[in-house]
């Protein structure tokens, strides 16, 4: 299970991987979910202009006995120009969680423009200086700072997210704030601030390649997605792609996909929800609606046989990296394969983990199923012991799986395995943060989180071994797969590079 | 800027209908077209109009006013207690599927030294009768948990933050753990050989904390070996190798006997489950543990210091200095004023004695309040050149007179005020922090609205309150010093300050320090078993063990050989969340953090420095992360956004 992931201080503008980290909610749009249709019902009518019906809380069954579940009291609200507002109060703190999500992330990258909403991510993350000019605005942005905790601008293959909390009486100032950077956000952007902010992708592109084991993510997307898949390449995109990005790109970019019919905006926290919808009419409801962005979709990716990529890297220990292409994020399959990971090397016990260790063949092993929107990777990582060669790694890591999928893992390891992903899931929501972000990570791929993250929390809940004994047959087939078999070269780069290519 | 508007709005028009005629004109006609007819003009394409723009509304152009922060409303804390005396505090939160819950063990002032830091040091690994092998570490965990055990001089706490739908196992563990305790003799005894041996290695500052402790507090004191709150948690146990080699499994089984009881024990939970359902489940399995006394052991006795100047012949041409006081209590009304002025008193030190001023010379000053159940010292430190020393005790009270006087800085005075108001709010947003509030409502006897009463109290402050609590607790008359150095130099003049009569005392004669079995330690390199994950951080640390067994006092004192500062800490290792403030940035070569107030701090540039975790490193840290991984196992889960929570 994706476990959301902590903000660093500071507005910074944070990268994840294009395929996210285990750590990371991951992204994705459910396929057989639609947003639930607008009814009518808990209709939110602000004085100076109309809003589209609002979808009610759908009445979420009671969970089963013994399995966790959230009360999510979530108010919709849709405005004219088709931003969508979710409105959860809690008066436990005096605090409010904004977060502003863009559909504008990696995926919604142009073709030749790899890269660009990762750069925009960058560039939004300034202040708009339209109104009040730089020195004001700087120095509201810095009042806002100093008071805000987990500020950041994160872009990852879904969506690109501004989120902070502060205190709750500095509310309409943070409303005035982003309503600004949704509706003037890049006014007054000159090309040398995008020079320089493309600098700063180079540079965390070169940091990803230099990274130990960096590149492997990038060789393994190159070796599993055709050409024009919107995984095939980074976050960071090609440093050729933006070599040539223009003010033209940039602004059309923005036009397009920092608009509010494109975006979401979740406040969770201290506030009345009556003055809020004022406030948020007021500042969000005079930005006009931007263009229509056509969905994102992609086939579905399938391994035809097993593939071997030897690669070279400066790095002290051998690696073996074998990744199958799996289900998306809560199709069928993919939670199962989130408590295999768990089963397998989950914690010191996780039978692969502990059988390698014990044969002292590997220093440190680990799994995951990286679930995303539109396709999955399942991993397994092994650093190897020192003088162990890659094939008797393997050997174990295919043993391993041959077990589980002649016979189901037990309940117990099942049972480990569940409690620490519900946990995963639960304990992020503690703060209103977490809670803002599990909102509008289950609404932008469900629609309705309420309903969503109890079902989501229900189905880990009763997953069984039997189910993990037949993911893993089903997923995880020995014969479909792409093998990376780590080797050291002090004259390769760090972050490694595939052999041959 | 509105200027550029106004045009953009005048050219948008033409702009638009000069791209649209360009953008739609038709190839060259083949054929003349026809002549036009008087009466039906020639149609002209009608310009496309502009897209339209968001307007500059006027509420625009400024921001809007920042009204007074929300008045707080406090949780609602339940209280009840079981038939035998067991006091239970719950707050109740049913908006996520979460419980924060402590069983929170209040110490006596009379307990055996030593015995309390190895009870927290072993707990992880205590068993009980109906167990078999189970550890009540490996039973929290089982149930899905994530259990910490931290102790100190006043208390125990025994928390683990877990589903609620695990409830029920977490209470079967702490409950038969409560009642029928077995430890194990081995786990006892490396547990203590743990603790003598990091009380040979202490560090500077916590030997000369324990040595002023020793000097102003009476014989039996509860806190007489406390070596300071620092949340070093290296440092922060109580006991000398003398006392702690004295104590074993049966000691260690004798004293929970004493000091386990009910009357000692309050269950606080906070998230979703409500007092009823928490007292029925917790009347089960513990209404007929029976043991001790009725009464919760009292805090320790109000606090009067040994009088003199007390003077550490050692020699040095150096000196430590330290002027302490008494300080309030933790649950006393003046709290907020006294760690905010606390603040500004350590400004102080550090802007003005710091090594360059000319005339002390003193480095690493310091102001340091211990907030326990009873009184604690107020201490302020410095250490100098021997000829500086007279200076810096002058320096010192200066800075007292200074601060109490009030002259002081208004915004660092707001920062520091602020800081503190946004750590009360935080502490209300989570559920975890709400079971961390409810404990310290039990250990320190707090009120029970304190999480909003002491926002409350942090909101109104004012700068009067910090002269006042300044000018009561630190008044010169009831300070006392304590100095180290050499006694032909620093005799004279110390006893020219009018702090009282100058006694020589000789040094403690420090033990040889204690090693653990070679099997024991760490051998620079980390390692992955059952028993957890082990650390290691490079050669010839002595100290450079980090096990994920170990509870949340592993320390990194060198990295690659050379020695850091002795406040830098990795807390909860081992499937747990990494410390709150505990962060390792730049490994491989490059130079580690300085930035943060507990970072790891290099003393002198180390020609390479590696941290080898887990014996690769390099899948683990990025440049500029902290520590991610530990054998295998995810370490932190918060970063910057959480670290100054605490």
């Amino acid at each position: 299970m994706p476990r959301m992931r902590a903000r660093p201080r500071g507005f910074v503008h944070a990268s994840l991987h294009l395929l996210v980290p285990l750590a990371v909610l991951a992204e994705t749009s459910l396929a057989h979910a639609q947003s639930p249709a607008p009814a009518a019902g808990a209709r939110f009518v602000p004085p100076a202009t109309s809003v589209a019906p609002v979808a009610p809380v759908a009445p979420v069954a009671a969970a089963p006995r013994g399995v966790p579940s959230f009360a999510l009291d979530v108010e919709r609200v849709v405005l004219d120009n088709g931003l969508e507002i979710l409105l959860e109060e809690n008066h436990r703190s005096p605090l409010v969680a904004l977060q502003v999500s863009y559909k504008a992330g990696a995926k919604h990258d142009p073709k030749n423009r790899r890269g660009l909403a990762y750069l925009v991510g960058l560039l939004v993350a300034d202040p708009s200086t339209r109104h009040v000019g730089r020195t004001v605005a700087a120095e509201m942005y810095r009042a806002l700072k100093a008071e805000a905790f987990r500020p950041s601008v994160d872009t990852n293959v879904e969506r690109t997210t501004v989120s902070y909390t502060f205190p709750s009486n500095q509310l309409e100032l943070a409303l005035w704030t982003e309503s600004d950077r949704m509706g003037f956000g890049l006014d007054g952007m000159d090309l040398a601030t995008i020079l320089q902010k493309r600098d700063r992708v180079d540079a965390a592109r070169r940091a990803e390649e230099e990274r130990p084991y960096g590149a492997l993510d990038g060789i393994v997307r190159q070796a599993s997605f055709p050409s024009d898949h919107p995984y095939r390449t980074g976050i960071l995109g090609t440093g050729g792609d933006l070599a040539s990005v223009t003010h033209a790109d940039v602004k059309a970019f923005v036009k397009t996909h920092y608009a509010p019919n494109n975006a979401t905006l979740v406040l969770v926290g201290d506030f009345d929800k009556t003055k809020v919808k004022e406030l948020l009419t007021k500042y969000f409801g005079p930005i006009v609606r931007g263009p229509a962005v056509a969905k994102v979709e992609a086939p579905p990716v399938t391994f035809d046989g097993e593939r071997h990529i030897p690669v070279a890297a400066n790095v002290e220990r051998p690696r073996l990296l074998v990744s199958w292409s799996t289900p998306p994020l809560f199709a069928d399959g993919d939670l199962e394969l989130d408590v295999t990971y768990q089963v397998l090397t989950g914690t010191a016990e996780g039978r692969l983990k502990r059988r390698l260790l014990d044969l002292k063949l590997a220093t440190e092993v680990t799994s995951r199923q990286r679930s995303s929107a539109l396709a999955s990777h399942f991993d397994v990582d092994v650093t190897l012991a020192p003088g162990v060669a890659h094939d008797r790694a393997l050997r174990v890591v295919d043993e391993e799986l041959d077990k589980l999928r002649a016979a189901a893992p037990t309940e117990a390891e099942v049972d480990v395995a569940r409690q620490r992903l519900l946990r995963q899931t639960a304990f992020p929501a503690e703060t209103f943060a977490g809670r803002a972000q599990l909102i509008g990570y289950y609404h932008h791929h469900a629609g309705d989180a309420a309903k969503l993250v109890n079902e989501y929390l229900a189905r880990y809940a009763a997953v069984t071994p039997e189910a993990v004994r037949k993911a893993v047959a089903t997923h995880l087939p020995p014969k479909k797969r792409i093998v990376l078999t780590v080797t050291h070269s002090s004259s390769a780069p760090r972050g490694g590079k595939a052999e041959g290519n | 800027m509105k200027r550029m508007r106004a045009r953009r709005l005048v050219l948008a028009p033409v702009l638009a209908a000069l791209g649209a005629a360009c953008a739609s004109a038709p190839p060259p006609p083949s054929a003349p077209p026809p002549a036009p007819s008087a009466s039906a003009p020639m149609p002209v394409a009608a310009p496309e109009p502009p897209p339209p723009e968001t307007p500059d509304d006027d509420f625009r152009k400024r921001p809007p006013a920042i009204p007074p922060r929300a008045a707080t409303q406090a949780p609602r804390v339940d209280e009840g207690r079981l038939s035998n005396g067991i006091r239970v505090l719950v707050v109740e939160q049913k908006d996520a599927p979460l419980v924060s819950l402590q069983a929170v063990i209040t110490f006596a002032a009379h307990d055996p030294a030593g015995a309390r830091s190895l009870l927290a040091e072993v707990v992880p690994r205590a068993e009980w009768k109906s167990g078999g092998k189970t550890t009540l570490l490996g039973a929290l965990e089982a149930a899905g948990g994530s259990p910490l055990f931290e102790g100190d001089v006043d208390v125990l706490h025994l928390a683990d933050n877990l589903l609620g739908t695990q409830l029920d196992p977490t209470l079967d563990a702490l409950a038969e753990y409560l009642q029928h305790p077995v430890y194990d003799k081995a786990a006892v005894d490396e547990a203590r050989d743990k603790l003598r041996e990091r009380a040979g290695e202490e560090s500077q500052r916590a030997a000369l904390s324990r040595l002023v402790h020793e000097t102003l507090l009476p014989n039996g004191h509860a806190y007489r070996g406390y070596r300071g709150p620092e949340g070093r948690r290296a440092d922060a146990f109580e006991g000398t190798d003398d006392a702690l080699k004295r104590l074993d499994a049966a000691a260690l089984a004798r004293f929970h006997t004493l000091a386990i009881v009910p009357a000692s024990v309050t269950f606080v939970a906070a998230g979703n489950v409500t007092r009823a359902a928490l007292v029925e489940k917790l009347e089960r399995r513990l209404g007929g543990w029976r043991a001790g006394g009725k009464d919760a052991p009292p805090p320790p006795p109000a606090l009067k210091l040994a009088s003199g100047v007390a003077l550490y012949d050692d020699g040095s041409a150096d000196a430590e200095i330290v002027l302490a006081g008494v300080g309030p209590s933790r649950g006393h009304k003046d709290y907020a004023a006294v760690v905010v002025a606390n603040q500004l008193l350590g400004d102080a030190l550090r802007s003005n004695l710091r090594p360059t001023w000319p005339r002390s010379g003193g480095t690493d000053p310091m102001a340091r309040v211990d907030l326990l159940r009873g009184e604690g010292l107020w201490a302020l430190s410095v250490r100098t050149a021997g000829t500086g020393a007279t200076a810096s005790v002058e320096g010192i009270l200066a800075e007292i007179e200074r601060v109490h006087r009030g002259t002081f800085s208004e915004d660092a005075f707001e920062e520091h005020r602020l800081a503190w108001v946004r750590w009360t709010e935080t502490l209300l947003e989570r559920t975890s922090d709400m079971g961390w509030w409810l404990s310290r409502i039990a250990t320190y006897g707090l009120a029970m609205d304190e999480p909003g009463r002491l926002r409350d109290a942090f909101l109104s402050l004012k700068p009067d309150d910090v002269k006042r609590v300044v000018g009561e607790y630190l008044d010169k008359k009831k300070l006392r010093l304590v100095a180290k150095g050499d006694a032909k130099t620093l005799r004279e003049p110390l006893g020219k300050l009018g702090l009282g009569t100058v006694v020589v005392r000789k040094v403690p004669v420090a033990a040889k320090p204690f090693e653990r079995p070679k099997k024991l330690r760490g051998r620079g390199r980390g390692r992955s078993s059952r028993a957890g994950a082990e650390l290691g951080l490079g050669v010839g640390c002595r100290l450079a063990r980090l096990r994920a067994t170990d509870s949340d006092d592993a320390s990194i004192r060198c990295v690659g050989g050379v020695p850091c500062s002795d406040d830098a800490s990795i807390r909860r290792v081992g499937g747990v969340p990494c410390s709150d403030d505990a962060s390792i940035r730049r490994v491989d070569g490059a130079p580690l953090l300085g930035r943060r107030f507990n970072s790891i701090r290099r003393r002198s540039p180390p020609t390479r420095t590696t941290l080898q975790f887990d014996a690769s490193a390099e899948s683990l840290c990025s440049d500029d992360a902290s520590i991610r991984r530990v054998g295998g196992v995810p370490v932190l889960g918060r970063r910057f956004d959480s670290t100054r929570r605490r």
